[in-house]
This record gives structure tokens, sequence and C-alpha cells, in this order.
């Protein structure tokens, strides 16, 4: 079954005005696909561009250049849009004053939601959060990953098609991330779109299907999570068995438990210490690729290395 | 959608303010000095004395000061409204709950519409229910014989907080600063009554300044003619003067949100 593009941009560009005759380069002709049902995620250094892109795609800003969509239809064109976003900022902030529910009660009201149907609305998506207890305590006695979730519940509210997160997990506890982690999973099984916007780049890569990398307002990278990985895999992990003596020529090997594993980098030094250990009549008890994570891929992207 | 949401929100956080409460402050001990502090007296239904707080004072020296102290509660009351209320568009814009409204199906129309009138709406109900609470006192003490309803003068008020209303929204819009907008306001109440004079400056740039504001000594002179005038048949022309401010604040609120529109967070 063909996936219909939930978010589509087409050379995006945006430029700030910093003072006379002076401008900044936030974001340059960035064009990605984002189908129905991912998780996408935007990664990139501070500045590169990321809370941009998600600005003009949530109508918050304009761009200089470019189109972008959401399912099919330009952004910006129609408020009613919105019905199908919720959006997460990063530093998610309300009225300490006011309690969880009133403060869904506010932002309900303001999706077009009353009555019945906005209380049903609030507890349902309290519960999902996990702070249908606290629902009627002041915001101010939360915790800073209460107040994350109740971020999270508020992005809920209209029963969104497309799930905008800037660092979802921030300020919440290991348990909490795993909480967080699991919904996500389940709003993305749900058919919802999520475009996640992240540092830890280790959470990304347990739930991220797709990713893009912006560096200095470019997108250096897009594609599959998993395909980026496999491609950058070329390092591989060579273990053999038995003993082996102090001549072993350019391979540096290292005991690991009763075997001898090195460590070799691309294809034709995997064939080199093959023959090597061939010729000296070793055998090969195994040969594993060393995935690469994603913090190597990133660093790779951002440094040019 | 979300007809009166924000409309409620601006209520609350008007409500939450301590410089509204010094509002609703003096408003219940002006209502409460009216009732207990002063008593008219009066001989074949001809006011000839007035007794504040025990002392007699003759008709004319009594209603005078009445006059001078209605005068300048009011312009507290203003003041402190002004204070109040000014910087609720700039710390609006400011609050990073901004952004989760503006990805709300709100226009941004509606959104800048309902602020404007959960301002207004509070301040004409404040007006109302003081200006109301004074002329049932004064129905009570006279009998019914003051001829101006002290509403009226208290809407004359709401028109200056009309358009006042307007300006904080445009440079809360612009500055989003709530320090500019106060200061803008006060200084153009307080210099509200030299405003005029610029015509007269000889200075082609100056002289065309106080066109660009409604009329704003006249509408003081006008509520102090019906604080003045309250016991009097005297005919005091207001629509004028109200069409004059809806027009100002008309075209300053639309100027206000065609720059609302545009503003990007």
């Amino acid at each position: 079954m063909v996936k219909e593009l939930a978010i589509k941009t087409n050379k995006l560009t945006k430029i700030y005005a910093a003072g006379f005759k002076k401008s900044i380069l936030a974001l340059n002709e960035v064009s990605i696909n984002i189908y129905e049902g991912e998780i996408y995620a935007l990664l990139g250094p501070n500045g590169a561009g990321k809370t941009t892109l998600t600005k003009i795609l949530l109508g918050l800003i304009r761009p200089t250049s470019g189109e972008a969509f959401i399912f099919g239809n330009p952004v910006n064109s129609d408020w009613k849009m919105r019905i199908a976003v919720g959006y997460l900022p990063e530093l998610f902030r309300v009225n300490p004053k006011l309690t969880a529910y009133s403060t869904l009660k506010y932002l309900g009201e303001l999706s077009g939601l009353k009555g019945k149907e906005l209380k049903n609305k609030i507890e349902i998506v309290l519960s999902k959060v996990g702070l249908s207890d606290v629902s009627h305590r002041k915001v101010e006695t939360f915790s800073k990953g209460m107040i994350q979730r109740l971020g999270i519940a508020q992005a809920l509210l209209n029963d969104p098609k497309i799930l905008f997160l800037d660092e979802p997990t921030e300020g919440l506890d290991p348990l909490g991330r795993i909480e967080i982690r699991n919904l996500i999973f389940e709003l993305a099984r749900n058919g919802m779109t999520i475009l996640l916007n992240s540092h830890l780049l280790s959470e990304v890569e347990m739930v991220a299907n797709r990713i893009g990398i912006l560096n200095k307002g470019k997108l250096v990278v897009e594609g599959a999570l998993d395909d980026l990985l496999a491609g950058e895999s070329c390092d591989f992990e060579v273990e053999v068995s038995g003993e082996i003596d102090n001549n072993m020529g350019e391979w540096n090997f290292q005991k690991k438990n009763s075997s001898w594993i090195c460590k070799v980098q691309g294809i034709e030094n995997l064939h080199k210490i093959m023959d090597f250990l061939k010729n000296r009549n070793i055998s090969i008890k195994a040969i594993r690729p060393i995935k690469t994570s994603l913090e190597d891929l990133f660093v790779k992207y951002i440094r040019g290395e | 959608m979300g007809k009166i949401a924000i409309i409620k929100q601006t209520f609350r956080e008007l409500l939450s303010q301590p410089i509204i409460f010094g509002v609703i402050g003096i408003q219940v001990v002006s209502v409460l000095v009216l009732i207990f502090g002063v008593h008219l007296i009066y001989d074949q239904g001809t006011l000839i004395s007035v007794k504040i707080f025990g002392s007699e004072l003759e008709e004319g020296v009594a209603l005078n000061l009445l006059n001078s102290i209605s005068s300048l509660i009011l312009f507290f009351i203003m003041l402190l409204l002004v204070i109040g209320s000014s910087p609720i568009f700039a710390e609006f814009l400011r609050d990073p709950f901004i952004e989760i409204i503006f990805t709300k199906p709100i226009s941004k129309t509606n959104v800048f519409l309902q602020k404007f009138l959960g301002v207004n709406l509070f301040a004409l109900f404040d007006f109302l229910i003081f200006g109301s609470l004074i002329t049932f006192v004064l129905i009570f003490k006279t009998g019914g014989a003051f001829i101006i309803n002290p509403i009226v003068a208290l809407l004359c008020q709401f028109l200056m907080f009309l358009f006042m209303s307007s300006v904080a929204a445009i440079l809360g819009v612009i500055f989003e600063n709530g320090t500019v907008a106060i200061g803008f306001n006060v200084v153009l109440l307080f210099l509200s009554g030299y405003l005029d004079s610029l015509k007269r400056s000889g200075i082609l740039i100056l002289s065309q300044i106080p066109y660009l504001f409604p009329p704003l000594q006249k509408v003081m002179e006008t509520m102090g003619d019906v604080i003045k005038y309250s016991l009097s048949n005297v005919d005091i022309p207001l629509i004028p003067l109200v069409a004059t401010f809806i027009i100002y604040s008309s075209i300053y609120f639309i100027v206000g949100l065609i720059l609302f529109r545009r503003k990007e967070i």
C-alpha cells in the first residue's frame, strides 16, 4: 500500500533579517518528504534550522521562498487545517496557577471542543500521559517531567494526524522516557505521523524510522535510519579461535574471554586479514560488521569526518 | 471555534493583577463613602446643604468638593486600569504559550479580536457595575432628583479606555514590551490636555500630531460636565464624541490586527 505524503517541503528557504543589510540564512532550499505513520527525526546542532523548519510547517513563520505542504495542502492556506496538527514546543510552559485540567480545557476550547466531548478528550489524554491522578492539581506543583507530559497531552487533544514533538523527553527521568517512547510507538502504530526534534541521539535511534540531518540550514542527509546506518557500516570485528603469537604483523588482536578479536576498517582490510589468517592457518571463528551508531553518523555529517 | 476561551482567559489574567484589585478597592471605598459618609439635606425638594462625614457644608461648596473628588477618583481608576491592561497584548505575544495557541485551529483574527474584547469588556463591565452602584445610591439619596446618569460619565471614560487599549494593542504587537505600552498611554493620559495646543505650535509636524488622536481633552471635559451638571437639566451632546472615538479606535484596531496577522512567532 502506497503511503500518503503527510509533510512535503520543496526548496524551503528562510532568511532572517539581522540588522542593517545583514541577514541570516536559516534554511537553505530544504526539501523533505515525510509519509503518513512515520516517525521522522530532525537532527542537527543548535542553529541548524530545525526549529525554523518546524515553525514554517506549523505556520508560525513564513518561508522566504519555497513551499510546504501538509497532506497536500499548502501550509498557511487555511487555519482550519491546524485541526490535523499537534505541537509540543521545546520549552513547554503554562500558567502555573492553572490546574492541568483547566489548562487542557482552555486549549481544548481553542480547538473547538466543548461540553462532554471536551471532558472525555481531556480524561483520555491525561490517562495516556499518566496524569489522571493529578488533573486537579495546580501546575506550579508539577515536576518538569509532569509539565512535559502535560505538554504532550495538550498536543494530543484534537486527535491530530501529525504530531510535532520538540525535545519530548527533556526533563524526564529514565522511566518517564520509556513511557513517552512507548507512547510515541503507540501513536505511530495507530497511524499518526510524528516529527521529532531531539538532541538525544540514543532516543532517536530507538524510535525513528527515518531521519534528516540539518547543518547550517541545509539538509545534508535524509533517509531510513536502518539504511543509513547499514550503509555506513564498513568496520568489522574478526574473531579467531585458539592461540596467536606476537608476530601478527599490522593486525592488533585483543584477548576477549577465550577468543582473540581484531577490528578492521573496510572491506579491503577484511580481505587482507582473511588472507593473512589463512596463510598462518589460523581459523576464523566469526566475522561481525560493527554497527555504526547514529552518533557516529551525526558526527560524520556535521563535522564532515 | 474557541469562541470565548481567550476572552475568559483575559478576564482571569486581569483579575489576577494586584493593580486591578486596586481599581476595585477604590471603587468599593467610593461607594461605601457615598453611602455612609455623604448625606444630602433637602428643604421642600431643594438641596440646601451636604453633610460629609458629619461636617455640614453649604450646597455650592459641597458639590464643588464632591465634583473634584469624583473627577480625581475617575482619573485614578482610569490610570490604574491603563497601567494594568496596557501590557496585556505585549505579554500575550511574549509568552511562549502563544506558539501553542497559534497551532490550534483558530484564526489569528479571532485570537486578536478575543484578546481585545477581553480587555475592553472587562473595563466596560467594571465601569457599568461601578456606575450602576453609584446611580442606585444617588437615586436612593436624592429621590431621583439628578438628571444625568453617572453611568454616562463612566461610558465617557470607557471611550477613552477603548482608544487607549487600541493603542496598547498596536504597541504590544510592534514592541512586545508592556512597559512601552504603559509608558505611552500614561504619558498620553497626562498630556491629553495639552495635545490641542500643538495645533498652534507653528511647526508643521508637531501641529499634525493632535490629529493622530481623538479629542481626549474634550472627552475629559465632557466627563467633568456630566458630573458637574448631574443635578441640572443641561444638554451635553455625546453622540459626535462617541462616534469620533469609535472611528479612531476602529482605525487603530484594524492597524493592530493587520500587524498581528503578519506577526511571526
